[in-house]
């Protein structure tokens, strides 16, 4: 087997270290490895999106096809994998380098940027995203997002998690040192391997670093509050919502994603930002609504706070 | 008593899909009253707590545990609810998920790998593109949608043609593919009548009057309203005619359309001069001899396209179909029962269709007798000024662009027909209202017993004002489609509406009802 991508970040780790590892999990399209040190490793199929510490291959259209299960041994060398028990040996010498880094040459969009949001809030009031009842819960506090609020949740799950998250948006705005603490609270809640809240937070912060540079704010600013919700994450959500989170937190997404936010803010015309929409959607059951709600409530947010409140509405 | 029962699998990952379908699929169980499904982190837990969902062992999994945990009556063994789960898990293992539904084209290829055809319903603008990428992928298409431009439709199509695939539309209504209906259709028996039709309804009227007359159908192609035009050519018509006549399954083959432009129909009919299968064509009003010259049966109604067929199968004689399935006498006495309680003045009808072409195919019927105005008139003349006006005669078909602009389709929303019967019951001169009743997939779930109200209020106001509205109706349908006919047709019976075994018998009713009026009144209009 051949990889095709490789992620930039985990060349470098496998070029200098020999690491072994073992299977975590194993889906259709992806199988996750703990390495002996604790890194998180993904092998996807060729349909899936390149993402950081990935490992994309040729040939495999679906891992359920092979007896690869949980616990199996797994070695990394500098220019192959090799699946012990099944002697299968990816080689990845060849495989084009991705790097995870968020990028900002791109030509920023002044005049269609609006535009792209009342799409975005358009596909989501249509959507069935977990986080609707979210966007309702801001529709009370903050001017912008006021299609939601006819969106009512109030179930017992609701009233959970209501009063912790705006807590969690208003300090996520303010920059305050309490997101630490306020992030635990919310942090993992949701179902799914990624639970929803985490899909938002990963769009919020993701959103945070590139809107920080579409405002020519400092980026590190952004990345000092992204790097406070995730300080004590280990051990509060699932490892897979772990690492994604820790990615997120530097603006490290995978393609889909990042693609979805350059084009939102960059000069792209709409069919490719609704494209972008679409393939973002796809993720999971409700993880890519999720995800997309974050991108939006955090972008909405920051216009509101950088661009004359919803003076932008259209 | 509710008591907490949980399960809890260690280590254990699902992806969101599987884990939405286990939560939604517990739920469904009526003895559980609460339920939580996820992973086993400290704010699931928490939420837990907070729901009376929790226990200590529940208080003790890891992130990397899944915990299905329940508040049920005590009798429900948790036993029962993880085998729930197992029956949920296993299905997802052999690729099923009943509850998935992808979102994009891409996904649903993955999801479905062995799929050959993708049925499109998205605004106009968005469904060329997926159909560009179906058929890159060697998918079939039928495009529901209509405002394709024609030039994508071309465009499409000889895409299309370049690999030997259908591409059925855009803006077609009816198809049904090794038996399976899709968008408007009905339930008719399998058999060997192969169709190929530009007209949604039209190809409805024939296959439920092909299933009434004993026979079925092989395979149903739409290829859209568009495809005889000149500027496409009859692409697809072509590409059907030639699948049909190398299908074993098809012994006969049949083909409507509006009339095509004159040079596609003399293609269309060219194809068919070296057929070994018997032929009928119902080009709607189309040129009769043009298709006679090619060997083909030329047909008078969309009934008559049915007999043919049917006749054809059956090696009878072929003959055309102009009268009545009823004996003339009773004809003759319902003519003269209807039209003996108008009053001076009642003259004109109203057509309120909600299927297109059983609107044209009505005015074709009645147009030799009667000057009838429509949004789709047999000649410019008779345009309706305003369409949401009657005027004289009028027929209106409702799944025109100026009643279904942002819009559901008549067939499915009946509000606008309802609104129009009610406000022409106020017109002294309405003596016949004609009507059609379309069941099948696709339609509304009961489009007679959503009309009945109005039926019943048009009548009644009609009546108060000491005149009386005849009410001629037809339904297009089986008896194995969902909404039942014998059902619609009872309720229909029941609030004196006249009904007739086809839409092309309907209509020569009504033109017998007002030529009887006409008649006594020694007034032609």
């Amino acid at each position: 087997m051949v990889a095709e991508s490789i992620c930039e970040e985990l060349k470098t780790i496998l070029k200098n270290d020999n690491l072994i590892g073992k299977i975590h999990s194993v889906f259709q399209n992806a199988i996750n490895i703990i390495s002996n040190d604790n890194h998180f490793i993904t092998l996807i199929t060729i349909d899936k999106p390149m993402a950081p510490q990935a490992i994309r291959l040729f040939d495999i259209k679906s891992f359920l096809n092979y007896e690869i299960e949980k616990e199996m041994e797994i070695s990394f060398r500098k220019e192959y994998i090799w699946l012990r028990d099944l002697n299968i040996k990816i080689t990845t010498d060849k495989a084009f380098l991705w790097s995870p880094n968020p990028i900002f040459s791109y030509t920023k969009d002044k005049e269609e940027i609006l535009i792209k949001l009342s799409i975005m809030e358009k596909y989501l009031l249509s959507g069935k995203s977990f986080c609707l009842s979210f966007l309702n819960a801001l529709s009370r506090q903050h001017t912008g997002f006021e299609p939601f609020s006819d969106k009512i949740y109030y179930d017992d799950t609701y009233r959970f998690i209501n009063d912790r998250f705006l807590k969690f948006i208003y300090a996520f705005m303010k920059e305050e040192d309490s997101i630490k603490d306020l992030s635990k609270k919310i942090i993992g809640f949701g179902i799914g391997l990624t639970p929803s809240m985490d899909d938002f937070i990963c769009g919020m912060m993701v959103s945070k670093v590139y809107l920080s540079h579409y405002f020519n704010h400092k980026i590190d600013s952004a990345l000092r509050v992204n790097s406070l919700i995730i300080e004590d994450i280990d051990g509060r959500t699932t490892r897979v919502s772990e690492e994604m989170l820790k990615f997120s937190a530097k603006g490290y997404v995978n393609q889909d994603i990042r693609n979805l936010i350059i084009s939102l803010i960059s000069k792209v015309s709409i069919e490719e930002f609704e494209r972008n929409i679409k393939k973002v959607a796809d993720f999971g059951f409700s993880s890519g609504d999720d995800i997309i709600s974050g991108i939006y409530t955090c972008s909405s947010l920051l216009f509101n706070q950088y661009a004359g409140g919803r003076t932008w509405k259209l | 008593m509710e008591i907490v029962k949980y399960s809890i699998l260690k280590n254990t990952y699902y992806d969101s899909v599987t884990l939405m379908n286990i939560s939604k699929e517990i739920k469904k169980n009526e003895s559980i009253k609460q339920a939580l499904v996820g992973m086993g982190t400290d704010l699931n837990k928490e939420l837990a707590v907070n729901l009376n969902l929790s226990s200590p062992e529940l208080q003790e999994i890891t992130p990397n545990d899944f915990f299905v945990s329940v508040l049920t009556d005590e009798n429900t063994a948790i036993e029962d609810v993880i085998n729930q789960v197992h029956g949920i898990l296993n299905r997802k293992k052999s690729s099923r998920s009943d509850d998935y539904m992808p979102k994009t084209l891409d996904s649903a290829i993955k999801y479905e790998p062995d799929s050959n055809l993708v049925l499109i319903s998205l605004p106009g603008e968005y469904a060329a593109q997926e159909a560009k990428k179906a058929l890159n992928n060697n998918l079939n298409v039928m495009i529901f949608s209509d405002n394709v431009t024609i030039k994508e439709e071309k465009e499409l199509k000889d895409l299309a043609i370049s690999k030997g695939l259908l591409m059925m539309g855009p803006d077609c209504g009816t198809a049904i593919i090794n038996n399976v209906p899709l968008a408007f259709a009905n339930v008719v028996r399998k058999g060997h009548i192969g169709l190929v039709g530009a007209s949604g309804t039209g190809l409805q009227e024939i296959t439920v009057l092909i299933d009434k007359l004993g026979e079925g159908v092989s395979q149903v192609i739409g290829t859209g309203g568009r495809d005889l035009d000149k500027e496409i050519g009859g692409s697809m018509m072509l590409l059907g005619l030639k699948a049909l006549m190398d299908d074993p399954e098809t012994h006969v083959i049949v083909l409507i359309s509006k009339p095509p432009h004159p040079e596609v129909a003399e293609k269309v009919l060219k194809l068919t001069e070296n057929i070994n299968k018997p032929l009928v064509v119902n080009f709607i009003g189309g040129d009769k001899d043009m298709i006679e010259k090619h060997k083909a049966y030329a047909c008078i109604s969309l009934e008559d396209a049915a007999r043919k067929a049917a006749a054809l199968i059956r090696n009878e004689m072929v003959e055309d179909f102009t009268g009545f399935s009823q004996p003339i006498e009773e004809i003759n006495k319902i003519v003269e029962a209807e039209a003996g309680k108008f009053v001076q003045g009642q003259k004109y009808f109203r057509g309120f269709y909600t299927g297109g072409t059983l609107a044209g195919e009505a005015m074709n019927l009645l147009g030799k007798d009667f000057e009838i105005y429509s949004n789709i008139p047999l000649s410019p003349d008779f345009k309706l000024e305003n369409v949401m006006v009657s005027f004289k005669n009028t027929c209106i078909d409702f799944g025109d662009d100026a009643f279904t602009i942002g819009k559901p389709h008549p067939m499915i929303d009946p509000a606008a027909r309802i609104e129009r019967l009610l406000h022409d019951a106020q017109d002294d001169e309405v003596a016949v209202v004609l009507m059609d009743f379309v069941l099948g997939y696709g339609s509304h779930k009961d489009p007679a017993g959503e009309m009945l109200p109005a039926i019943i209020e048009a009548k009644k106001s009609m009546k108060e004002r000491g005149k009386y509205l005849s009410i001629i109706g037809y339904v297009c349908g089986t008896d194995k489609d969902p909404q039942g006919l014998r059902e619609t047709e009872n309720k229909l019976k029941e609030a004196g509406v006249v009904l007739m075994p086809s839409n092309a018998q309907a209509a020569k009713l009504t033109g017998l009802i007002l030529n009887r009026v006409s008649k006594e009144s020694g007034f032609i209009e």
